[in-house]
Order: C-alpha cells, then structure tokens, then sequence
C-alpha cells in the first residue's frame, strides 16, 4: 500500500507541490511563463484554476450572451433587405449567380428554382438608418444599438454540421464548444456558478433537435462543459438535498467527506481527490446561488413590461433572456441561449412571424436592460443561427407562400456590446442575396473576433489532444477589425 | 557652375582614394624606416617619389573636390568643414612631400620634422575623410550598427526604438522619422542640406528646400515630397536618386498617411484616423493595433508585489492582471466582504489599479477618499451602493476615469456636478437615481462629452423611412 506513495506522475508532483486556486493564479501573475509553460501540454496542476492567468490581450468584453437562433432564420426576411429579388419574384434563379452551389437532398431536385422576394417590409431604422424588417419592431428601435454582419457565411448545409461548426469549429461532433474553451482558457468569474450555462426554448414544435455536445467540453476537462439550467423546480437536475436531508446535515456530510478525502489523498497523491472535493463544493454553494439567480419573483413589473408578459413563464425565450441579464449581473462568463423553430423549409411567411414574436422584444430589452445596468459596456450580445435560407422557394412559389432551403453562402447576424461598432453595418450580398460580394465573414473568423473580444488570441488558446494541439478556430480565422469599435 | 568643371568634379568621389592610399603608404614607408634604419634601406629612398605622387593625387582629389562642391547642392557645417580640411591636406601633403626631398638632401633635424608633419597629415586626412563619407552616407553611418559598448565608448545615442502600445507610438518619431533617416538624410541632413533641403529635423521638414516647402500638411498628393518618391525610379526627379533603393511602398503609404493626417510631428497613432492601406504595415512595425479598445496609461510601473496582492485577496477583492504581462489591475470586491476593508487593501496597489467594482457592495461615504487615490481608475462601478452626491464629491475628481457605474444609487443632480469636473468622464450610468433630465441638461452645458444614460426606454418608433 505504501508503493501508492510513490505512484507519483509528474503531472501529479506538480500539483502537489503548488498551489492553492488563489497562489496559482498568484504564482501566475509573478512569472506568467510558469502556466504559459503549460499551454497546450496538459490541463493546468489545479484543476480549476483556468490556463491563462490573464487573457493575452485587454479585453473588451467579459462575458457574453449568445442568443443562438437555431434552424437558420432567413436573412432575406429580417436582415438583409432585397428590393431587386423582390421586383423579380418568380423568376428563375440564374445559374451565373447560383454557381453550381450544392444544394441539400430537398431542393436538388427541384425543376425550377424560382426566387422568392420578401413578403415583408422593410424601414430604415435609428440615426444609422439600418434596414430592419418590420417583423421586428423592437429590435428595429434599438437599431443604433446594433452590428449588424450580413456577410456571415458558412461551410455547412445542414442543421447538425452548421449548428456544430458555429460552435465547436468543427463539424463533425467531439470539439469543446466555445464556453468551454473560455472557461477552459478564462475560469469563472462567479465562485458559486458555472462558468458557462446554457438555457433552452422553442416557439414551434417538430423543429431541429439540438444536442449536449453543442455545449459539451469535448476533449476539456470535464468541468468546462456548459451547465443546462432547466426551467422548472429544479434548474439543475440533482443539485437539491434529497427530501429528509437538510442543509446542515448536507454541511456535516460534506466535512467528513472531506476529511475522509484528506486523509485518502495523504496515501494516495491523486489530483482527482482534489477535482472532486471542489466539484462537490461548488455544487454545495450551488444550491443557495442557482435559485436565487433563477427566482424572477423580485423582478418589478416594469420588467416583465419590458421583456414582455411571456417573460413570466418558465422556459420561455422571454424568461431565458431575463435569466441570461441576471446571470450576466452575477459575472457567468458565457451564458447560452438556444432558441428553437426557425426552420422554415414551408410556410415561411407564417412561421417566421410566430418566431420573431417570440424573440423580438426580449431580445431588444435585453440589449436596453444590459445597457442601462451599465453591464453592455463590457458584455457581449450575439444574435444569429447557423446559416442563411435560400432566396429560391423551395417547392412551389404561391402568392403568399413560399419556403426557403438551407443556404450556407450568406447569412446575417446581429452583435451588441462593449468592443463592437454602434448602428452599424458590416458586409454586403448581392442585389439578389445569394453571394456575399464584399467584406465575407466566415464562421471561424467570427469565432476569432469573439475571443479577441475577450481578450484571447484565437492562435494561442491550445490543448493537446491525440498528438496535435487544437483550437477553436482549426487553422483559420482572422479577427474582423473593422467591427471593432 | 555647369560644364567640364561639373563633369570633372563628379570625379572627387573616385580620384579621392588615391591621396588616401598614397598618404598612408608614406606613413608605412617611414614607419619601417624608422624601426629598421639601415637594414631596409629601400624604405627611406622610397619615401620621397610616394611622397611626391600623394601630394599630386591630393591636389588633384581636392580640386575636382572643389569642382564638384560649387556645382551647387551641397551646403552645411560638414560640407564647409569637409572642404576646408580636404584643401588643408592637399597643402601638407605637398608640404610633407618637400619635407621628405629636403630631408633626403641634409637629413639630420629634417626627419623629425618630415614624422611631424605625417602624423599630422594623415590624422587630418581621416577627419577629412570621415567628414567626406559622413555626406555622402548621412550622420551616424558609421556607428549606426555598432556593438553597445562601442556605441558608448563613442557617444553615438542608442538606437531609439519604441516599445509602449503602438495606439500611443507617436507617428514621427517612430515612423517617419527613422525612415527619412534612413532613406533620405544622407543628402538631406541639416548638416549638409542637398538642395537645401534638410528632412532630419522637423524645422528642416517645415521649411523646405530651395524650391519652397516640400510637404502640404493634409495633402499628400499636393506635397513635392510625396511626388518625388511616387514618381517611378528611373525618372530624372525621382527620390532617392537612381541606384539608390526607392522607399518601399509601405514606408511612402506610411509617409502619404502621415501627410494627409496633417504632417504633425507629436501626433499618436491612436490621434489620427488609420487609412486600411497603412494598418498592415503599421501592425508589422508596431505589433497589433487596439482601436477604440480600452484605454491603458502609457506609464510603466513596478512589477506588482504580491504579497499587497495576496492581502487583497485575503480582504475579499478579487484582483487580477488586465492582460498578461501588463502591470495594471482589475478589482472586483466580493458582495459579502466589508467594503472599508477591502478598498482599503488595494492602497498599496494603487497605481496599478485600472478598473474597480464595488457593485452591490457595503460602500459608505467614509470609503470615498479611499477609492479618490486610486488615481489611474479609468473604469468604476459603484451600481447598487449606497453612494451618495457627498461620495462622489469625496472622490476629488479622478483624472482617468472614462466610465462610471452610478445605477441604483442614492445619487442626485447635486452629485452630478462632481462628475463634470473629471476631465476624461465620457459615460456615467444613473438609472434608477434621483437625477432628473433637467439635470443632465445642465450638466451637459458644462461637461459636453459626457454621455448619461438615464436608462429611458427607447422612444416609440417614430413614423419610420420607407426606402
């Protein structure tokens, strides 16, 4: 049993000759080379100090809100407004513009592809004069707040792959998503929660289903893996003392636990004892802060007016948004909101209308209630889905109703926040918004801006795995300045 | 002067060598004579017809010398300096050279005089030399890539490269600056002015040359430098003359923008608005370029001592490097830690501390002068405190701060007067304060830059444009 002792790997020596969470990133700040040593190698000695002690660059933004909208919503309808397609509705797409582009299994072998121009208005919008559909009101007042990208594209085609790619940077499954990567790279800013915390709604039944990898730690140590927050009596499933056990009971149970792990960890000199010991911790302190953060009953009226009535039911988008401010105001580094049902193969005019009401107005007043909290001034505010919609119907081409296929080429999406531009619009497709034919903005480059936002350079934040190191952004990527304020 | 004196005066540069080697072989001759006497006797007899030949090639390297200095272009302390010394050894040369024929006709005292007077020859050749090669190469090329030490031993100034954040890197001295050095000073030098025209000062840049100012501030393609380097290199106006290397099209974009930017010699990067074409070549000299990011001082601090870091932490303040490698701070005070305490635990760190959070926290008035010494904050959130219109008065006016957090205090228009004096204030949150928009009015009369977000709906859309 003695032999244990020795059963000693290096990885293992070094953390237990260092440090604390708090002297590790102590020891880090005096001799920064100490933990850039470690970049790429292995998981850091403490396994919840992050790998950088300090982000690489003064960052503009501390956390971020990434209002995913899944399904790919039709940039044609909101964003990208396109007069000439509308003038020609019902002709045929060109091939000189089409390019031989693949299409997916369900317009490839459609006979024609006639062009389908926005059924809705647009209006110029703010002092920038944006263009912004009249399907979204709300986030049309804020339009000054705004930076727009309508040059995003992709190299996916369907919903799996693309949603993966934006975010994992990779389209097969398996990559660490990008709250993994910065609480990986960056750590928490809240001792009593996660890091990275991700929240789930939909508006329209039978859309695209999402999965856990979208926020899993793929090769990352595990606790860097997005936790789900449910709606509901308990956000986060088997965090609650079960019936019986009260919370000084939990507390006596947890000391002699570690005690027991103390004594264990003299013989056996095992960093997971360590991990574990933590793990159960936080989620001890986990049990006062998450119902405090996801109890929206001391929110005034004036909020729910704000967000929106549906604010007040569980589980709704509204609701998520409310969370994800109050989240933000408790330092969660990256919060996730999946928003599901913008899918629109059929019934385009009906459907997109049932989903911009669901997110307009919460997503505008989380953008006035961030900002008037002062928290826009360093947080981030994402709104966009995995790619765009074809500016072809697919299938048949009526008066008023149309559908649009998955369209990688183009798509738009909206940023705002410290760090980025104000009333502003970045890119430009063409007249008939099928290419993008200036300032193209790819998924990894949007990735790297994201980081640089953050204050990590996009090459530097590594982890060895299976023989080569990886990062968000594969071997691509470049920081779009020009959308930096 | 035109004609066969300007063609034989281009001549100077090549007939100038040969006084030079003559000189020194006669110092070399007399040298071995000297050491070896009687053993060597070829020496002493071959002094006088080398002699002879340096004083000829001296007086002939000094005339066209002469020739070519009066064809105009030239002019400046060196130039004068240079041409006062070359004639100086043209005369000693032919004076050595009688030295050695009287010398070798009565010996005896005549040697003595004949070491003299090569010592002294040959020592002012190689100031005259220097001075020679000093206009045709520029000031400093001979040190330029000297090893420290010699440098020192010199007194030549270190080379003065720029290291702070290249947002602060002033635009002449770190980038025009050492390219005219490079590339023009040679000729156009305030020490010998070709065309009088010295691009070495910034005096020498306003003023131009003989043909009038060379540079339009804000009009790059109307300034006669900017035309001269553009024009292609073979045309006869092109600068730098043919055979020498143009600029390189990054350094004469470098040299457009700065023009364009109005030409000023203490301008920063961070001043002036960046042409894309630049920003490339910039971000390569300078590392990358943070535009409109946030603001870090341009000073350098110690290194910060941890244990002061160690007794923040112990007080409940979560302190932080704001990047890596960088001396400066972020403070966040936890909302359950005495806010006395902790704000009082960070005044040994006080310099470095660039962003500071009290948000939700216990702080009271008494705190107040306390945080008014953290003299570099550029950003503080006191959102949800129970700040007061005496707090902020007690901040004494914070010289850095650009953001201030004040939501949900008890703040009213009467502290909104202290925050007009803070010379660089550009956002103050005051949502859910007594402030009224009368007062932000007001304050706005005094404080024009100063942004208040009253936190105020955004109004009902306005009939909006059709396109």
């Amino acid at each position: 049993m003695d032999d244990l002792k020795f059963n000693c790997s290096r990885r293992h020596f070094l953390s237990a000759a260092s440090l604390g969470i708090g002297s590790t990133a102590l020891a880090a700040l005096l001799d920064p080379g100490l933990l850039q040593a470690a970049t790429g190698s292995a998981a850091p000695a403490n396994a919840n100090a992050p790998l950088l002690a300090a982000p690489h660059l003064v960052p503009r933004v501390k956390r971020v809100i990434y209002l995913f909208q899944s399904g790919g919503p039709s940039q044609l309808e909101l964003f990208d407004y396109k007069p000439r397609l509308r003038a020609m509705n019902g002709s045929e797409l060109p091939e000189s513009i089409r390019k031989g582009q693949r299409l997916t299994g369900m317009t490839a072998f459609q006979k024609s592809f006639p062009m389908a121009g926005s059924q809705f208005e647009f209006s110029r919008h703010g002092r920038s004069g944006t263009y912004i559909s009249d399907l979204l009101p709300h986030t049309a007042k804020i339009a000054d707040k705004l930076c727009i990208v309508r040059s995003m594209h992709t190299e996916a085609i369907n919903h799996d792959p693309a949603v993966t790619f934006v975010q994992t940077g990779s389209q097969q499954a398996g990559r660490p998503s990008i709250g993994a990567w910065l609480s990986y790279g960056l750590g928490s800013e809240n001792h009593n929660l996660p890091g990275f915390i991700v929240l789930l709604s939909r508006a329209r039944e039978g859309d695209q289903p999402l999965y856990s990898w979208l926020w899993g730690s793929g090769f990352l140590p595990s606790q860097h893996q997005g936790v789900q927050f449910r709606s509901g009596k308990d956000p986060v499933l088997y965090l609650n003392d079960p019936d019986g056990l009260d919370r000084a009971n939990r507390r006596r149970m947890l000391d002699t636990l570690r005690a027991l792990e103390v004594e264990q960890h003299a013989k056996v000199i095992d960093p997971e004892i360590d991990a574990r010991i933590a793990q159960y911790e936080m989620a001890y302190r986990m049990q006062t802060a998450v119902p405090e953060a996801m109890d929206l009953s001391a929110e005034p009226d004036s909020v729910f007016a704000l967000y929106g009535e549906e604010a007040r039911k569980p589980g709704t988008y509204a609701a998520n948004c409310l969370l994800a401010r109050r989240l933000a105001e408790r330092n969660v580094r990256f919060i996730q909101l999946y928003h599901q049902g913008w899918d629109q193969h059929g019934n385009l005019p009906k459907d997109i209308q049932i989903m911009t009401k669901s997110v307009d107005q919460a997503s505008a007043a989380l953008v006035v209630d961030l900002e008037r909290r002062g928290l826009l001034e360093d947080t981030l505010v994402i709104w966009g889905g995995e790619f765009g919609r074809t500016n072809y119907s697919q299938g048949k081409l009526e008066k008023d109703n149309y559908g649009r296929d998955h369209h990688p080429r183009c798509f738009s999406i909206w940023m705002a926040g410290g760090g980025v531009k104000r009333g502003f619009t970045y890119g430009e497709t063409d007249d008939l918004g099928y290419n993008v034919v200036r300032d193209p903005v790819h998924v990894h480059d949007f990735q790297a801006t994201l980081l640089y936002l953050l204050g990590i350079d996009h090459e530097r934040l590594l982890f060895k795995h299976q023989g080569r190191r990886y990062r968000l952004t594969d071997v691509q990527g470049q920081v779009v300045k020009d959308l930096l304020a | 002067m035109s004609g066969v004196g300007a063609f034989l005066g281009r001549f100077h540069p090549l007939l100038v060598h040969f006084p030079i080697a003559l000189l020194v072989l006669a110092g070399l001759v007399e040298l071995i004579a000297a050491r070896r006497g009687d053993r060597s006797p070829w020496a002493s007899a071959s002094l006088v017809p080398v002699a002879m030949l340096a004083a000829l090639a001296a007086v002939v390297a000094a005339s066209a010398g002469y020739l070519l200095g009066a064809t105009g272009g030239y002019g400046g302390s060196t130039f004068v300096l240079h041409r006062l010394l070359g004639i100086t050894v043209a005369l000693l040369a032919i004076l050595t050279a009688l030295v050695a024929w009287q010398r070798r006709q009565a010996g005896g005292a005549w040697t003595w005089m004949l070491r003299a007077l090569l010592i002294v020859t040959i020592g002012v050749l190689t100031t005259a030399g220097h001075l020679g090669a000093t206009l045709t190469h520029g000031e400093g090329y001979l040190t330029e890539l000297a090893p420290g030490p010699i440098r020192s031993l010199v007194g030549a100034a270190a080379p003065d490269r720029y290291t702070g954040p290249p947002e602060r890197a002033p635009i002449y001295r770190t980038l025009v600056q050492p390219m005219l050095q490079r590339q023009c000073a040679s000729c156009h030098a305030a020490a010998a002015p070709m065309g009088g025209l010295a691009l070495d000062t910034p005096e020498g840049i306003q003023k131009g040359g003989d043909h009038g100012p060379v540079i339009v501030p804000e009009h790059a393609l109307a300034s006669e430098l900017i035309r001269r380097v553009w024009l292609p290199p073979g045309h006869q106006d092109a600068m730098p003359p043919r055979g020498q290397r143009p600029l390189a099209p990054a350094d004469a974009a470098v040299l457009r923008w700065w023009i364009d930017t109005g030409a000023s010699f203490a301008a920063t990067v961070a001043d002036v608005e960046i042409a894309p074409d630049v920003l490339p070549g910039l971000e390569a000299r300078l590392g990358p370029i943070a535009r409109g990011g946030p603001t870090v001082p341009s000073i350098t601090l110690p290194a910060v001592d941890p244990t002061q870091l160690a007794a923040a932490h112990a007080k409940g303040v979560d302190v932080s490097a704001i990047a890596d490698g960088s001396p400066f701070l972020q403070a966040r005070l936890d909302v359950s830690q005495p806010a006395e305490a902790g704000v009082a635990s960070l005044a040994p760190l006080a310099p470095h501390v660039l962003w500071l959070s009290l948000a939700g926290s216990t702080v009271s008035d008494p705190v107040f002068p306390a945080i008014g010494k953290l003299r570099n904050l550029t950003r503080l959130d006191l959102s949800r405190t129970a700040t007061t219109d005496a707090g902020l008065q007690a901040l004494g006016g914070l010289p850095q701060l650009e953001t201030v957090n004040l939501y949900g205090t008890k703040v009213t228009d009467a502290g909104l007067a202290a925050l007009g004096t803070m010379p660089r204030l550009r956002r103050a949150y005051l949502w859910q304060t007594a402030v009224t928009p009368a007062g932000v009015e007001k304050i706005k009369a005094t404080a024009p830059k100063l942004e208040i977000v009253l936190g105020d709906e955004p109004d009902a859309p306005a009939a909006p444009a059709r396109p």
